[in-house]
């Protein structure tokens, strides 16, 4: 509730202007057959509905029923029914969310099974006619107006842009499709019947017209032959010049015409009418009067009737002029509009009958084609969730008919496409397997060459090239401290000298072999000819000690070179150099493990510690 | 760019339909007219002058009306009888018409289709305490065609008699005695027989040879109350017969009593029967007053009740002095003073007529006066005397004559049958 008084205080001026509109009523209407109008006072009025919600448009409504009642003075019904719909709108969408144009379908389709039924005990209308056509016309002006707001609000940029209640920007198919089917025949017939209405009240008049003044015409011809004798006798209301003047006006009257002579004073000479009655018979009918020409008047019947059409039943042409120049007696005729009205009235049931039977067949239609699409759409929906996976599992596309051009062709194309993705796909799978073993080809060759370029082709072991990678990678990345072991072979020049670098090389693989065994976690690299380094990412002494002295004391282990009958004993020197306690560059760590070693080579000691006094063991 | 052309298009519309609305019917819807309110006849009104038209001297009853009524001044004026009728019709309406016109019963067929006369029941108590003296019989002589109102009344009962002199008849051997006569006369033949023995005497029962007619139509209008033509009865076969009887042995007079020779008849005996209304007392009484007690009164022959022409008055419609007019009316018409006044006339051998009148009323058939009646009775009269001269047989020629008349005047009596039965 207090959101719908904020709505209404931000759409003031713009529920304004449409109670406005709505207030106009009959003003806002276009005219269509005798004592029918199409009125637009709902159009406003469900506007009002959509986009300021409904607790202002039954206040609107209420004030236009009243409005209609009361001002305009309207007849009961057109008074009534704005009020009637309008309420019945708002309960509908209360209770469920819905197309305004089918619940206004809704309430026309139990008004009219309501006012069917009542007419069984109450005589309200003068005949089923009247009441089905009242009932068809009110039906079709009230739903047409209702699918106009839809279409207003739906579609037309801004009035969407009005619409507080913006649920969903998105339409509907199903909507589409109705709001285009309905408008396209409720609107050309809606002013077909406009066009056809105003025609045919044109014919009526000129029909009334042709009546009554043939009526007339044949009157005054027969009484021209009259001589003055008789038109004396006329005067003196002579019983057989009156009745000679009754045979011919029974003769004239025909066709609902009820012809009536009489004076200035309203005395009646001759009536095709029975009565004896001379009071209001010869004036002119009791009413609203309306002027057609200078003989012919139409008139209505005061006060207010149950609907529009009831008023205009009543009505009465009425067609006065001189019985002859010679006396003050005037042919009165006149012709109930019901007469000219019936005839048009059943034909006009007829067509607003056959327009909303078309209104409701177009919808059940609507329903099922888009029912027909929908299902056409998700089957394509479905066939297209997980395709890829339905394509690798070598899945068949269904054939099945729509029997809509557009949506077979689609399907087919679908078709078409996915057997040509799925071929692509085998396709794309097979080079996926190609290139897949080309990869882990290329990364065994990658892995190869990687091995050949890191490790010593002599000894398997790293080479210097490693080294270096991996000194480099322990100070950026992990260790806060490395330790850097250098060593080489003790007069292994004269190894090799003496025995051949068979036997030297030999050497080598046995002491790789050695150290790898001592360094434990270390890393054991060969940097070139009999230099080896044992890397550790530690600064801590101890453990740098035990691996030393593992080393030397697997140095003490002698080789034995079988065939050759040839023992011998390698010996090493190991100088050692810490980051960064020994130096903050790593390049240096090396060269400082170097200068240590040769420091252990020169005071014959078998391990050195660098230091910068060097010399520290 | 594309709110305002909706914006514009919206607005459009709105003005297109409120400017179909006012369409509605391509007729001008006008106001009311104001009635036209007749203008009263002032000239009239500000006269206090009743005018009276009359066929005979209404000297006397005019003074005693004066006397009775000095605040009403009576203006007179005399006309022919034969003409009174139509300067009636001429006038009515205009400057000249009377408030009171005396009329014959005669005239009845040529105003009672016509709406120019009053009706007499909505004059005052006096005046319906009058009218209801009226015989119911007789009412239709006084009545419009539709039998709806009393336009006039009888100034005096005219109940046809049959006037005779009874000394002659009982020289001769008939029945002097009013019943016998009545009694004798009551087979055309004794009529014919009387007629034939008289003259040998010169003595005439007719003064022409149609008289037995004119007796029977005392009795009967030329069409009864279905509007068929009446006058084709056996007692219009026996009249004719008694016609053709007379003519054929020359049993008339041939003259009447309007004329010298007629009434010098008269004085000199030879004519010893009349038949007519009760006016006859008088003009025998100024005709041959030596004749008083020799003169007596009988019902009509052929055993007939019916009446003969009598004045009678009524008052215009257009009068503006219909007050007055009644007042005189009341003082004109004697069939209260009847009731009061003995009726006993020595010059009838002290008969009392209106109370013969009186009580042959109740006897009478209806007499229907139609305004084709006049048109009738000229071919009636046309024709009657072949049919006398004829040696065919009457019914055929009555039957023949009924065809005839009532072809000629279909239409009109369709008219009149129709306006009948609007009544009914």
């Amino acid at each position: 509730m207090l959101g719908s008084k904020l709505r209404l205080q931000a759409r003031l001026p713009l529920a304004i202007l449409l109670l406005l509109f709505s207030l106009l009523g009959d003003f806002l209407s276009l005219p269509m057959l005798y004592g029918m109008r199409f009125h637009f006072s709902t159009l406003f009025l469900i506007l009002a509905f959509i986009l300021i919600g409904s607790p202002a448009a039954i206040i609107m409504a209420l004030i236009t029923a009243c409005s209609n009642y009361v001002w305009l003075q309207m007849s009961v019904w057109d008074s009534v029914i704005v009020f009637a719909e309008i309420l019945f709108l708002a309960l509908a969408c209360r209770i469920r969310k819905g197309s305004v144009f089918l619940y206004d379908l809704l309430f026309w389709f139990l008004t009219s099974a309501i006012l069917l039924i009542s007419t069984l005990y109450v005589d309200l209308f003068p005949s089923h006619t009247q009441l089905l056509l009242l009932l068809a016309k009110s039906s079709v002006n009230g739903s047409s107006n209702a699918l106009m707001a839809e279409v207003l609000t739906t579609y037309l940029p801004f009035i969407r842009r009005l619409k507080i209640k913006n649920m969903s920007k998105k339409i509907p198919l199903q909507r589409i499709l109705v709001h285009l089917s309905i408008s396209g025949l409720i609107i050309p017939f809606v002013c077909f019947m406009i066009m056809t209405g105003i025609s045919q009240n044109h014919v009526i008049n000129l029909r009334a017209l042709q009546l009554t003044q043939s009526a007339a015409s044949s009157i005054q011809e027969q009484v021209s032959s009259w001589s003055g004798g008789n038109y004396r006798a006329l005067e003196l209301r002579d019983v057989i010049q009156l009745g000679e003047l009754q045979r011919i006006v029974n003769n004239a009257a025909s066709g609902g015409t009820q012809i009536v002579i009489s004076n200035a004073a309203g005395d009646v000479l001759a009536s095709s009418q029975h009565t004896d009655s001379t009071s209001s018979a010869g004036s002119q009918p009791e009413g609203r009067l309306y002027q057609y020409n200078s003989n012919l008047y139409l008139t209505l019947p005061e006060g207010r009737h149950f609907t529009e059409l009831s008023v205009w039943s009543g009505g009465v042409y009425w067609y006065s002029i001189s019985l002859h120049a010679s006396v003050d007696y005037n042919i009165n005729i006149t012709v109930p509009a019901s007469h000219f009205l019936n005839e048009v009235y059943g034909v006009y049931a007829i067509e607003f009958g056959l327009v909303i039977a078309f209104i409701l067949l177009v919808l059940i239609v609507v329903y099922v084609l888009s029912k027909l699409i929908v299902q056409i759409l998700i089957k394509l929906t479905q066939e297209t969730t997980g395709l890829p996976d339905k394509i690798a599992a070598a899945f068949e596309m269904s054939r099945t008919e729509s029997h809509i051009v557009e949506f077979d062709k689609l399907n087919l194309n679908f078709q078409h496409m996915a057997l040509r993705l799925k071929e692509m796909f085998t396709e794309a799978t097979r080079m996926n397997r190609v290139l897949t073993e080309q990869a882990k080809q290329i990364r065994q060759s990658e892995q190869e060459f990687q091995q050949l370029a890191f490790t010593d082709a002599l000894t398997k072991i790293p080479n210097r090239l490693y080294f270096h990678k991996h000194l480099k990678q322990l100070i950026e990345e992990r260790s806060s401290a490395v330790t850097v072991m250098f060593m080489d072979l003790n007069k292994f020049k004269n190894i090799n000298d003496t025995y051949g670098h068979e036997i030297g090389d030999r050497l080598l693989q046995h002491v790789a072999g050695l150290l790898t065994t001592a360094a434990g976690t270390g890393n054991v690299c060969r940097l070139g000819g009999d230099e080896f380094v044992v890397v550790l990412p530690t600064a801590d002494r101890v453990p740098v000690i035990q691996i030393a002295e593992k080393i030397l004391e697997l140095f003490q282990l002698p080789l034995h070179i079988e065939g050759e009958g040839l023992t011998l004993q390698p010996r090493t020197s190991i100088g050692v150099a810490c980051y960064p306690g020994d130096t903050g560059n790593p390049d240096e760590l090396l060269k400082l493990a170097d200068q240590a070693m040769y420091l252990a080579k020169q005071s014959d000691s078998q391990v050195v510690w660098y230091s910068k006094e060097q010399g520290d063991v | 760019m594309v709110i305002r052309f909706w914006r514009m298009t919206v607005l459009m519309l709105l003005l297109i339909t409120t400017a179909c609305s006012s369409y509605v019917t391509e007729m001008t819807p006008i106001s009311p007219g104001t009635e036209v309110v007749e203008q009263a006849h002032p000239d009239t009104e500000t006269k206090n002058e009743l005018i009276v038209w009359t066929f005979y001297d209404t000297t006397e009853s005019d003074r005693q009306f004066m006397i009775l009524h000095p605040q009403i001044k009576v203006k007179t004026v005399r006309l022919k009888y034969e003409e009174i009728a139509n300067a009636f019709i001429k006038a009515y309406g205009t400057r000249e018409s009377p408030d009171v016109v005396f009329l014959d019963s005669s005239m009845t067929g040529q105003l009672n289709g016509l709406d120019i006369l009053s009706n007499l029941r909505g004059q005052g108590n006096q005046v319906n305490q009058i009218a209801k003296k009226i015989p119911v019989n007789m009412l239709p002589q006084y009545s419009d065609v539709k039998l709806n109102k009393l336009i006039a009344m009888p100034i005096a009962l005219p109940t046809a008699f049959t006037y005779y002199r009874a000394d002659l008849l009982e020289e001769n051997g008939f029945p002097a005695d009013p019943d016998k006569l009545t009694e004798y006369l009551s087979t055309p033949q004794n009529w014919v027989d009387m007629a034939i023995k008289l003259k040998t005497k010169g003595i005439y029962l007719f003064q022409h040879y149609t008289d037995p007619i004119d007796v029977a139509a005392m009795s009967s209008s030329i069409l009864n109350r279905k509007l068929e033509f009446a006058w084709d009865s056996q007692v219009f076969q026996d009249a004719i017969y008694v016609a053709r009887e007379i003519r054929r042995n020359g049993l008339a007079l041939r003259s009447t009593i309007w004329d010298p020779s007629g009434e010098q008849a008269l004085r000199d005996g030879q004519l010893a029967m009349l038949y007519g209304g009760p006016w006859i007392t008088d003009s025998l009484k100024s005709w041959a007053p030596d004749q008083a007690g020799s003169w007596r009164v009988s019902q009509l022959p052929l055993h007939l009740y019916g009446y003969r022409d009598g004045a009678m008055i009524g008052i215009a419609k257009d009068s503006q002095h219909k007050s007055e007019a009644g007042k005189y009316v009341q003082n004109v018409v004697s069939l209260t003073k009847s009731v009061d006044v003995s009726g006993q006339d020595s010059y009838l051998g002290g008969q009392d007529t209106l109370n013969m009148a009186r009580s042959n009323a109740q006897y009478n058939k209806g007499i229907y006066p139609t305004p084709l009646d006049a048109e009738l009775k000229a071919l009636w009269d046309k024709n009657i005397q072949g049919i006398i001269e004829s040696d065919q047989p009457i019914a055929n020629q009555l039957a023949l004559l009924k065809e005839q008349m009532e072809q000629v005047t279909k239409e009109e009596r369709a008219i009149i049958k129709e306006a009948i039965q609007l009544k009914d």
